[in-house]
């Protein structure tokens, strides 16, 4: 007669189960993700959805939004547009998700701007470029949104701290891929009303090995500073090349992409003395208690930690975006009251002071990002780690 | 009995493709048309390759022109989509003619590795030349292809016939060429090009009408992805594209027909269902292709000579 | 002229360094041609993994310069001859199409491993041999230039006393005149090609101690330094060890000077616009493959 017992105990925990269920009662919301988990920027995707992940078990633990859970559903990318839009298609229409977080590269978002655009189809994108939410050519975006920083705000906050600096003649050497097209345009855009000259500019391929003859023909025009705008690996093989040249040198200045532990381990030595723009996410421990981001940062990297990502994917600037994305997500859906495409696209483009890891928010419906410069630091490489330059 | 039979297989198989796309969801559509697309482009090698006997890596480039030069036309000339049409093929066939004219006499890697540059350098000035093209990060297409009776087209049901009707006219094409003298020509460069040369075929010319119709056939194709996807950008029409279009015909065996596109159709069926397979994906993908080379169906290059193996390394 | 010599001296220095590795690529990829008429699309890939093993190795232990180049050698031989059973021992009776596209599939296969043991981040190399940064008068070699042409000359110098003075290097010859001729001699073709997969195996082996200090190893590098080696090994025609070496140096020299004079945009578009021309030029008389 063990049997009674036995029965009676799965009973109890299945009504336990249900009363724990209960807090986050009715049908999940549900979320897509697109992530480029393979492919040339899986080593920005992979970690997206990780962070993505976790974020949504955040606010599930939270209680979810207004009593519903939220359930993410990603698919991978490959890193190629034609597969992203597949796969928006598939979350739209046989997953039927809500809204869509991702993609994680400007191509990519193109592809599958395209499609949610034409659908009414809320997506809060984690990439860098601008053109998603640039209009004109680009198309309309009404219901496109991207939470990192845009290229121009990240050229601004150089730009101050150039001039801080007394620093006038800059020359350039920027990626040959979108990312990298974006840097020289806003570069080039906001230098006269910053009253820095663009002494010399290049070019380089983010996947290519050498840019010694680059660094030095820009050195040449005898810059007070020069200026990397890529991602990845190439920003550290420019600083390598950079400090292997024979002679005094300017200062050099990195893109708000480059801020990794990654960019110390590969440039070494090289890295000392570099300066970039980056989100606080990296100065997490100098930020001043006044700072409206501090809490949320250092909770943020508890969370990393605590769920053993920090060893997987050192933490970087783009780290945040997808926790980021999901919280604007989550201030929309609280703000539009109900699970509805229309609402959620309205609430999210008025909302204001968002607190985020990459900033604080304020959408208009000219601006799909929020951010400012005030969202992003000058880092500067001393001793092997980022600090915060003066 | 053989013909027949192929041709019955044919016919089945697209009137199987044809069921699939009035039944499909579709999302699951737009998968099989991005298959098609690239049994398009397999088929348009397949005249260089199957019936020229040339290794040709250059179809992303003619497929990439083909797509850019549709999405810069359109806007100057709204509505005009079939003279689009017929003067892009009639470009992307003289210049795939001229560019294989002086590569006729190089051996297959030498001419594989030509004609990877060629599309390497397509890729290289679709970058250079940014402001027109938009560089990297490509352009969005906001014009619709409009075909008359049918008006502007949009959404997955008519791109889907339309790939699949050029996939069809590719094959009828194909298998029109292959029957001619034209084809026997080519068919006899292929087999020996000095004993070609000697009875009188002229080489250059017969293999650079063939390398201009698959490099017509590969711009369509790329006209219609244009369109069909809403943006072009370098990385759709990338040495990637004529890599996979060569390998796919080498494993179902160039100078066929059914046999490449089922390969297209099956293996990428099962390649974009590899998913689950995460960062394992590239591995898997390498065996598959590996195992597909060393056991799949033997194609034209074989047919003929039974029998006979070279000496390992021997060459031609 | 003052900065017309500095900027000769730059495009010595970074031509020089990238065109060592394309030359040992080139020495490889010539090789394997020579002996089996079968050109390597996976070359690229081999100095991939020897790169990235090498890279566990300095991670596991301390390394010093004769065990580096030990373990370089080993590991090099090794996966060349992993290659050569793979795809060419597996495909002695398929067409030459079928081989070449062999090793296409390998080089996917070999970057899926590279992935899964490795990752995708960008791996940096250590430098394993002390060899000093070089300046003389205006001239001036970086450490990693004066390393990887060392280990490039060193090689290419082994290689072809190998190839002179050794059985093994005149039955690699003797295989690559005439293969038929060379059976009918008692020499197996079979065991020249794998020694020849194997040889190439060790100078990639050679190139990735060269540019993994330099550019980091990463899992998709390797079809654009084979590419490379392939322009270099046809710039230098094929037939000397010597010539194909400095058709890579040539290429790197060329490169660089390119970036300096025009810009960087235009580097790749000419350098592939070169090697049309350079096969073109190098088939011109010969009216078809030559048949053994």
């Amino acid at each position: 007669m063990k049997l009674l017992p036995a029965l009676t105990l799965a009973a109890l925990l299945c009504l336990l189960a249900s009363a724990f269920a209960a807090q986050t009662a009715g049908e999940p919301i549900l979320i897509g993700g697109l992530f480029a988990e393979s492919g040339p920027a899986a080593f920005i995707g992979t970690p997206t959805r990780l962070v993505a992940e976790m974020t949504i078990a955040d606010i599930n633990a939270k209680g979810g939004v207004s009593g519903r859970p939220l359930k993410l559903i990603s698919y991978d990318t490959e890193s190629d547009p034609n597969i992203a839009q597949r796969m928006a298609r598939q979350l739209i229409e046989a997953d039927k998700v809500l809204a869509i977080v991702g993609p994680s590269t400007t191509g990519e978002g193109l592809a599958v701007k395209k499609y949610t655009e034409e659908n009414h189809i809320p997506a809060i994108m984690t990439v860098g470029g601008d053109p998603v939410i640039a209009g004109g050519k680009f198309g309309p975006f009404a219901w496109t949104f991207k939470t990192p920083q845009r290229t121009s705000t990240a050229v601004e906050k150089i730009y101050a701290y150039l001039a801080a600096q007394k620093i006038t003649k800059i020359a350039v050497l920027t990626a040959k891929d979108a990312f990298g097209q974006d840097g020289l345009e806003q570069l080039k855009a906001l230098a006269p009303a910053s009253g820095v000259t663009i002494a010399a500019e290049e070019s380089l391929d983010p996947s290519g090995t050498d840019f010694s003859a680059q660094m030095f023909k820009l050195l040449e025009a005898k810059p007070q500073a020069v200026v990397v705008w890529t991602i990845g690996p190439a920003g550290a093989v420019a600083a390598k090349n950079f400090a292997e040249l024979p002679g005094a040198k300017p200062l050099l200045v990195q893109c708000h992409g480059q801020p990794s532990p990654k960019y110390l381990e590969l440039a070494g030595a090289a890295a000392e003395g570099t300066l970039m723009p980056g989100t606080k996410l990296m100065a997490a421990g100098q930020l001043p208690d006044s700072d409206p981001q501090k809490p949320v940062v250092l909770r943020f990297i508890a969370m990393y930690d605590e769920r053993g990502l920090e060893k997987q994917f050192p933490l970087n600037t783009h780290s945040g975006y997808a926790f980021d994305a999901l919280t604007l997500l989550r201030a929309g859906l609280e703000k539009a009251g109900k699970p509805d495409r229309d609402a959620l696209r309205g609430a999210l483009e008025s909302l204001t002071g968002v607190v985020g890891v990459s900033g604080v928010f304020n959408l208009t419906p000219e601006d799909h990002n929020g951010l400012s410069v005030d969202s992003l630091v000058m880092l500067k490489v001393e001793h092997g780690r980022f600090t915060l330059a003066q | 009995m053989a013909a027949a039979r192929a041709r019955a297989a044919g016919t089945s198989l697209f009137a199987l493709l044809a069921v699939l796309g009035c039944v499909l969801p579709d999302y699951e559509l737009l998968a099989v048309s991005q298959h098609l697309f690239l049994a398009v482009n397999v088929m348009a090698l397949n005249f260089c390759l199957g019936l020229g006997g040339q290794v040709s890596l250059a179809q992303g480039a003619f497929c990439g022109l083909g797509a850019y030069a549709s999405a810069l036309l359109h806007p100057e000339l709204p509505g005009g989509s079939l003279a689009i049409a017929a003067v892009v093929a009639t470009a992307v066939y003289a210049l795939a003619a001229a560019v294989s004219r002086p590569l006729e006499k190089l051996g297959e890697g030498f001419l594989a590795m030509a004609t990877l540059a060629v599309t390497l350098i397509f890729t290289n000035l679709i970058l250079s030349l940014s402001p027109l093209t938009g560089g990297t990060a490509g352009m969005m297409v906001d014009s619709k292809l409009s075909l008359p009776f049918l008006g502007a087209i949009t959404g997955d049901k008519p791109y889907y016939f339309l790939f699949l009707g050029l996939l069809l006219a590719s094959v009828l094409v194909f298998a029109r060429v292959r029957a001619s003298r034209l084809g026997r020509a080519l068919l006899a460069c292929h087999d020996d090009p000095e004993a070609a040369s000697a009875c009188g075929v002229n080489r250059a010319a017969v293999r650079s009408l063939a390398f201009g119709l698959g490099g017509a056939l590969s711009a369509l194709a790329g006209m219609l992805q244009a369109h069909y996807s809403g943006f072009v950008s370098p990385g759709q029409y990338s040495l990637e594209l004529s890599l996979k279009a060569l390998l796919f015909l080498v494993i179902g065996g160039p100078g066929r027909i059914l046999g490449p596109i089922a390969a297209v159709l099956l293996l990428e069926t099962a390649l974009s269902k590899i998913h689950f397979l995460g960062e394992a994906r590239v591995l898997v993908h390498g065996l598959l292709l590996g195992l597909a080379l060393l056991w799949g169906p033997v194609g034209a290059f074989r047919t003929g000579r039974a029998g006979f193996t070279n000496a390992p390394g021997a060459g031609t | 002229m003052a900065s017309f010599t500095a900027y000769a001296v730059q495009t010595v220095n970074s031509g020089l360094a990238l065109g060592s590795v394309y030359g040992l690529m080139a020495l490889g990829f010539s090789l394997i041609y020579n002996s089996s008429r079968l050109i390597n699309f996976a070359q690229g890939e081999l100095l991939l993994l020897c790169g990235l093993t090498l890279y566990s190795l300095t991670q596991a232990v301390q390394v010093n310069p004769i065990f580096a180049l030990a373990a370089a050698a080993v590991c090099g031989y090794g996966a060349g001859f992993a290659m050569y059973s793979t795809t060419l021992g597996l495909s002695f009776r398929s067409s030459p199409l079928r081989q070449l596209m062999l090793t296409v599939a390998a080089s996917l296969t070999w970057q899926g491993v590279a992935i899964l043991v490795w990752g995708k981040k960008p791996l940096l190399l250590p430098r394993l041999l002390p060899i000093p940064a070089v300046s003389a008068g205006p001239f001036y070699l970086s450490a990693d230039t004066a390393a990887s042409l060392t280990m490039a000359l060193t090689a290419a110098a082994l290689l072809s006393l190998f190839l002179a003075k050794t059985r093994y290097g005149r039955a690699i010859r003797a295989v690559s005149m005439n293969s038929l001729a060379a059976r009918l001699q008692g020499v197996s073709p079979t065991n020249a090609h794998a020694l020849s997969f194997a040889l190439a195996g060790v100078t990639a082996a050679l190139g990735s101690m060269a540019v993994g200090p330099q550019t980091m190893l990463r899992f998709d590098m390797g079809l654009g330094l084979g590419l490379k080696g392939f322009v270099a090994a046809s710039l230098g025609g094929y037939d000397s060890v010597w010539k194909v070496f400095a058709g890579g140096a040539i290429l790197g020299l060329i490169e660089a000077a390119l970036v300096l004079t025009f810009s960087a945009e235009l580097k790749e578009t000419l350098s592939y616009a070169l090697l049309i021309g350079l096969l073109l030029l190098a088939k011109t008389g010969r009216s078809c493959p030559e048949k053994a």
